[in-house]
């Protein structure tokens, strides 16, 4: 399915350019993600997806398949399969930004296909879910690239459902990340929510930790993805 | 359909499945009576390392009319709630509510603690708690607090209770003598999950005034909800100057995240939804008028 | 029967012989059967609705402790010898059916590879950990664009059928001129909705080699075991008189259980490479994605008719969703909707045409009344020009249905009826219902904002048909040495309660005591040969076949007791478990007292006197088809703010014949009846656009139960059949009168505004929406 966000944030197109293509920054605002390995352009990473007592874990790679800094647009082809189960989920994420002087407008398109138990479900619609998961995550973007200012309120621009209780990582406290990544997506319907959830986070599976070597997932501490967090802020 | 192996603890108190929790973290999950949580370990859409069975701690089990308040513990399956004669009689809207859960069998081993827990959108009890303002109680290491209904539900199954928090009792306000209740529920068979549906109770004073109105919406939302521009615009006017499709309208009319499913689009269920509001609100206003 | 016996059984409302050990949970299902060392299995199955396999790495699951072996094409596909069913013949070609999926997936749920393990959980556990490499292909979920997807994008779903077209058929073609200058011409667009056989107990079957005799025994959920057993020889190439199936209760089976399907094929073959029995049990996710789906269909249809209201003619269009991997011959059991569509009514002229269509979901079969779209689309479209018409639907009907004095009747399709008055099961359901009573109250109602409806249904349907190995029963009854009576038949059971009716017809044709008669059915080493349970042959056939054993026996019993007490043998009469004197009661002979004699005194016989007290023989069908007939009519109430249909009144008129039992009769009317009110208002099996099954959990396919049922109302009419005893099948009709009874009443209580439902399901939210759209329009 294809799902569409936007936003308007009022920072201008070029550094918003390189926070968008730059891992390191946008893996944070991927709610549950955590990194394994990166390779030029291309990433590993995993996903824990938590709606209620629903978890659905995926494991995959994700590769920026264009970059193109005239355009402004770029292209990220994710895949990742759930480690326990046979599911998978598939997204090729469009990010096309507009240059408005002092702002930019960011709109993503993502074309989500999830397979597997997630997906066989009638009770609750993958496409309400997504979307409002995409605007989870496209808010946190917009936060983040604003300098993680509290609640992204003053975004006019979006268009996605509002989310509850998404938290934003706060450079002043102690951040318990492990809260950030669990944080509930606020929309019904069920072990769809998550693996929508996931598809689309998949498309942000980035991160970079240590280049010179595949990490393992559990080495990655909260503590690196706070460092990081807290160098975007300042 | 087979789970994935785990471990069963049945701790004896309160403090021992607090400390289960604690111990096992993310790994432990409660289970009350098992109607929602089975079924998800059973199609794998789920898994936890421990099962923490709290069903047979006495303490969570219990009905008890405090005054203007009934409590009720959060083990206690929903037949025990329905067939009560104290709830019948001070907290209705739970015994009127207690038919459209599920089956007869699910409501024998199912809880009032689990289905509010578990916060299922069209959970019926969930729907009640918000309508009457009720208080949830909950237990951690750190000690007993507190949670009011509409601080209760944050989305959709979660709750704002801490990982290693135990929901131990509800406690429900009893309204006063010219009140009346109603539930209303659409499903697609009796048992079935809600499409929409309606809790409402209202008290009237002396001179047949709305003096107060809660309205919980079921199936019409991430979370259960409560019909709060319908009960702010009802409050103080004679109950014969209101129509039941203005404050089904009301009721529902701002909601804005009302779920499309294979049941129906998300129009379909607001108009079902405002249909259950009327209803109720017409049977919960004819009890209040004649008592 | 001869004057030797009186009638006693036959016709009463015996309880049924199953009871007792159902109801008490004593049955013997396939999850009941345990064997020692017995290993369990899991499919590990596609998420996927189209994706390229590129590779299946089992190392994963052959590491966990407890998994005995990881089964892929490559092992188990190649030892296929051969794979055709009765049902079309071994030269009829067939559409592909490989045990395990090949090279590529074709629908969600398809299964991959089979995981043997000590226990279903281990199993699941390992299944998990199967690591297939899928890659995604574009995938057909709206069979209505299967053929246009294959022109245009060349999205196939079996390279053999490059247009996704699996066969089709077309008639006559319509007469268009008569279409155009008849006085009332009406159309419409039918679609209905997948919906599924759902038995109770699901697919499954336990397998078990002893290689040292070479004998493999199967004890399956099945309605035919005996071509369970031929199919199993023939697939493995091993000796049939090496094969044993064995069936004691099957659990339901509706159609989804007449023939073995992939997953059947898949344990047969994997039972000799693994060290003990096997048994595969699938849950009910599996059953609903990928046992056989039904009744996919989009179609168009047309009657004309004359200023009166007689009908001119009728024609159908349409295309039929066979689904990835239908059951055998698809195409065969779709030129039934053509053949059938003219109905139970007097109708000059009919055409049809058809195409049956590959789609990237489960596959499609033969579920209870498989031609019931005929039915549904047929009864739609006189109620559509009963209201253009201003004339009361029943009176439509009336002028229409065929009469008793008319038959044989060849229907324009040249289906011969016989047998049948549909026009007087119609008038007594009409009775019933009192018609003219419903009209006021409806009109009543309607002052009050109340929206109530009536629905008619009439159709015909073929039951006992006698063609190929369908065409004999066999049946042996044996008098024990305690003077006790078995009959044998070959089975089929599944709660159609053929143990009860053989019982009744034997202890009839015998003059015994019921409580002396026991039936053993459904396991091959032991019964004849039949064909199973199948297109409603189970009464009507197993009548013939003890019709015949029993005269046999009985000559035998007759001979040996006039010997005994010293008369002719027309002075004999058999009743009660005795033989007795007619002119002199007091002097009799038990049955106990004769089988005594044979089996341990047979000197005490007359010379020349065999002292055999059992009997074989193989009836064969002298009737090609017993028609049977039926209306239906329903009342409802719905609610148009929610959309809500409530049934008030069900009522089934219907004619199967003599009745062997009329509580079997009613209790088959009553299924097929609840089923087909399932399809009209309930369960729908949904595909997403990328072709995964959402319905895949009761909490989303709908069963009626039993508060959405209101209590049915049966009236009888007995026509004899042709056959033995004039007892025709019965098991089909509930299901295919039913959904358009239904569909029928609501539009009937929803025409003053203006709706007419022909899209199915009619779900709450479907009906609002068209009661929307209606108002929209004014």
């Amino acid at each position: 399915m294809e799902l569409t966000n936007e936003f308007r944030v009022a920072v201008p197109a070029a550094k918003t350019w390189e926070f968008l293509t730059d891992v390191e920054r946008v893996a944070p605002c991927l709610p549950g993600a955590t990194l394994l390995s990166v390779d030029g352009d291309e990433f590993t990473g995993a996903v824990k997806v938590k709606v209620g007592p629903i978890t659905v874990s995926y494991k995959g790679e994700a590769a920026f398949v264009e970059k193109d800094a005239a355009a402004q647009r770029m292209v990220l082809k994710a895949n990742g399969k759930e480690t326990r189960g046979n599911g998978n989920a598939a997204a090729v994420v469009t990010a096309q930004l507009k240059d408005e002087g002092d702002a930019t407008s960011v709109v993503i398109t993502t074309d989500l296909t999830i397979s597997g138990k997630a997906a066989q479900f009638g009770r609750g619609v993958l496409s309400d879910v997504s979307t409002n998961l995409i605007g989870q995550f496209a808010k946190s973007l917009e936060a983040d690239l604003l300098g993680g200012s509290a609640a992204g309120a003053e975004t006019p621009g979006a268009t996605s459902q509002p989310a509850a209780a998404a938290a934003q990582p706060d450079a002043g406290d102690s951040v318990d990340l492990l809260k950030v990544v669990a944080v509930p997506m606020a929309k019904r319907a069920a072990p769809a929510v998550a693996a929508l959830a996931a598809g689309a986070a998949i498309g942000f599976l980035l991160g970079r930790r240590n280049r010179k070597a595949q990490t393992h997932p559990a080495a990655l501490k909260a503590d690196d993805l706070l460092a990081a967090l807290t160098r975007l802020v300042s | 359909m087979k789970a994935a192996a785990f471990a069963y603890h049945r701790p004896e108190a309160v403090k021992e499945a607090v400390d289960l929790l604690a111990e096992y973290g993310d790994d432990a999950k409660i289970l009350a009576g098992g109607q929602s949580l089975v079924p998800m370990l059973a199609m794998r859409l789920t898994h936890f390392d421990n099962l923490v069975d709290i069903c047979r701690i006495d303490e969570l089990v219990g009905i008890d009319l405090r005054g203007s308040e009934v409590r009720i513990g959060a083990a206690t399956p929903h037949a025990f709630v329905g067939m009560d004669d104290e709830v019948a009689d001070s907290v209705p809207l739970l015994t009127l509510a207690t038919p459209y859960i599920g089956h007869f069998q699910i409501r024998t081993r199912g809880t009032l603690g689990g289905a509010i827990a578990h916060a299922d959108p069209a959970a019926e009890y969930a729907a009640v708690a918000l309508a009457l303002d009720a208080q949830m109680e909950a237990v951690s290491p750190r000690g007993a607090r507190d949670i009011p209904a509409n601080e209760f539900f944050t989305g959709l199954w979660e709750n704002s209770m801490e990982s290693d928090e135990i929901l131990t009792a509800v406690r429900f306000p009893v309204w006063g003598a010219t009140s009346g209740f109603a539930v209303e529920e659409f499903a697609r068979r009796h048992g079935d999950f809600a499409i929409a549906g309606a809790a409402v109770a209202v008290e009237l004073d002396d001179e047949a005034r709305v003096s107060r109105c809660g309205i919980g919406l079921l199936g019409l939302g991430a979370t259960p909800l409560r019909g709060s521009p319908a009960e702010q615009a009802v409050l103080g006017r004679p109950v014969g100057d209101i129509t039941a499709d203005e404050v089904g309208q009301l009721a529902i009319g701002s909601l804005d995240e009302i779920p499309a499913d294979l049941q129906g689009s998300a129009a379909y269920r607001a108009r079902v939804g405002a249909t259950m509001v009327a209803r109720a609100w017409v049977s919960a206003t004819a009890e209040a008028s004649n008592a | 029967m001869t004057e030797t016996v009186a009638t006693r059984y036959a016709g009463t409302r015996v309880p049924r012989v199953e009871d007792n050990r159902l109801l008490t949970g004593r049955g013997t299902f396939v999850d009941d059967v345990v064997r020692p060392g017995m290993l369990h299995a899991c499919f590990v199955r596609s998420p996927f609705a189209r994706a390229r396999i590129n590779g299946i790495d089992a190392s994963g699951a052959l590491a966990l402790p407890g998994v005995h072996a990881v089964f892929t094409a490559e092992e188990l596909n190649p030892d296929v010898k051969e794979a055709w069913h009765a049902v079309a013949g071994k030269d009829i070609p067939d559409t592909p059916r490989p045990p395990l999926a090949e090279g590529e997936v074709k629908f969600v749920g398809d299964p991959v590879a089979l995981v043997v393990a000590d226990s279903r959980y281990i199993a699941e556990d390992a299944a998990e950990l199967v690591d297939v490499d899928y890659e995604p292909l574009p995938a057909i979920a709206d069979f209505t664009q299967a053929v246009r997807l294959a022109a245009e994008s060349d999205v196939v779903v079996h390279d053999a059928y490059p247009d996704n077209v699996a066969g089709g058929m077309g008639g006559a073609p319509p007469d268009e001129e008569l279409f155009a200058t008849s006085a009332h011409v009406v159309e419409a667009n039918v679609y209905q909705q997948i919906y599924a056989p759902v038995p109770m107990e699901t697919r499954g079957m336990v397998v078990e080699w002893t290689a040292s005799t070479e004998e493999l025994t199967l004890w399956a959920s099945t309605q035919t075991p005996h071509e369970l057993r031929a199919f199993c020889a023939r697939l493995l190439g091993i000796p049939a008189q090496g094969v044993r199936v064995i069936m004691r209760d099957t659990g339901g089976g509706f159609g989804q259980k007449v023939v073995p399907m992939r997953e059947d094929m898949c344990i047969m073959l994997a039972a000799r490479k693994v060290p003990a029995a096997l048994k595969w049990i699938e849950d009910r996710r599996e059953n609903l994605m990928s046992a056989g789906q039904a009744r996919h269909v989009d179609g168009n249809a047309r009657m004309a008719l004359d200023e009166e209201g007689t009908i001119l003619a009728v024609d159908i269009d349409f295309i039929y969703d066979v689904g990835a991997y239908p059951t055998p011959y698809p195409v065969l059991t779709t030129a039934a909707v053509g053949m059938f569509f003219p109905g139970p009514y007097r109708v000059p002229k009919a055409s049809f045409n058809y195409k049956t269509v590959f789609s990237n979901t489960a596959g499609l079969a033969a579920y209870r009344g498989p031609w019931q779209y005929e039915t549904l689309t047929r009864e739609i479209l006189l109620d559509i020009a009963a209201r253009k018409m201003h004339v009361d639907p029943v009176d439509l009907r009336r002028r229409n249905l065929l009469r008793r004095d008319e038959m044989p009747y060849f229907n324009p399709n040249g289906m011969p009826y016989d047998h049948v008055a549909p026009i007087e099961t119609f008038e007594q359901a009409v009775k019933i219902l009192d018609h003219e009573g419903f009209r006021k109250e409806q009109r009543d109602a309607l002052e009050q904002g109340r929206y109530i409806g009536l629905g008619f249904s009439a159709y015909i349907e073929p039951t006992g048909a006698a063609t190929g190995h369908l065409a004999t029963e066999g049946a042996t009854i044996r008098m024990e040495p305690t003077g006790k009576i078995n009959v044998y038949v070959n089975g089929g059971s599944s709660g159609n309660s053929i143990e009860t009716t053989v019982v009744q017809l034997t202890a009839d044709a015998l003059g015994a005591d019921i409580d002396d008669v026991a039936t053993i059915q459904g396991d091959t080493a032991v019964t004849p040969y039949g064909a199973g349970s199948q297109g409603s042959r189970s009464g009507p056939m197993t009548a013939g076949a003890v019709n015949e054993a029993g005269t046999m026996l009985r000559n035998q019993i007759v001979a040996m007791a006039a010997h005994r007490l010293g008369v002719e043998e027309s002075e004999i009469e058999l009743a009660n478990s005795k033989a007795v004197v007619r002119e002199d009661p007091s002097r009799s002979v038990s049955f106990a007292d004769i089988a005594y004699r044979s089996y341990y005194e047979p000197q005490q016989l007359p010379p020349g006197m065999a002292a055999t007290l059992e009997a074989t023989a193989r009836f064969t069908s002298q009737a090609m088809i017993h028609w049977a007939n039926a209306t239906h009519a329903c009342t409802c109430d719905v609610d148009v703010e929610t959309g809500h249909v409530t049934l008030t009144r069900y009522i089934v008129s219907e004619d199967v014949g003599a009745m062997i039992n009329p509580n079997v009769v009613e209790g088959q009317i009553a299924g097929g009846t609840v089923q087909g009110i399932g399809g009209a208002l309930l369960e729908n099996m949904v595909y997403d656009d990328d072709g995964n099954p959402l319905s895949s959990t009761f909490v989303d396919y709908l069963l009626p139960t039993a508060t959405e049922v209101p209590p049915i109302e049966y009236g009888h009419v007995e026509i004899p059949g042709p056959g033995v005893g004039g007892y025709k099948g019965v098991g089909e009709g509930g299901a295919i009168g039913a959904t358009p009874a239904v569909i029928n009443a609501i539009n009937d209580a929803l025409a003053p505004l203006g709706v007419t439902l022909t899209r199915l399901p009619a779900s709450p939210a479907a009906i609002v929406e068209l009661i929307e759209q209606a108002r929209k329009d004014h």
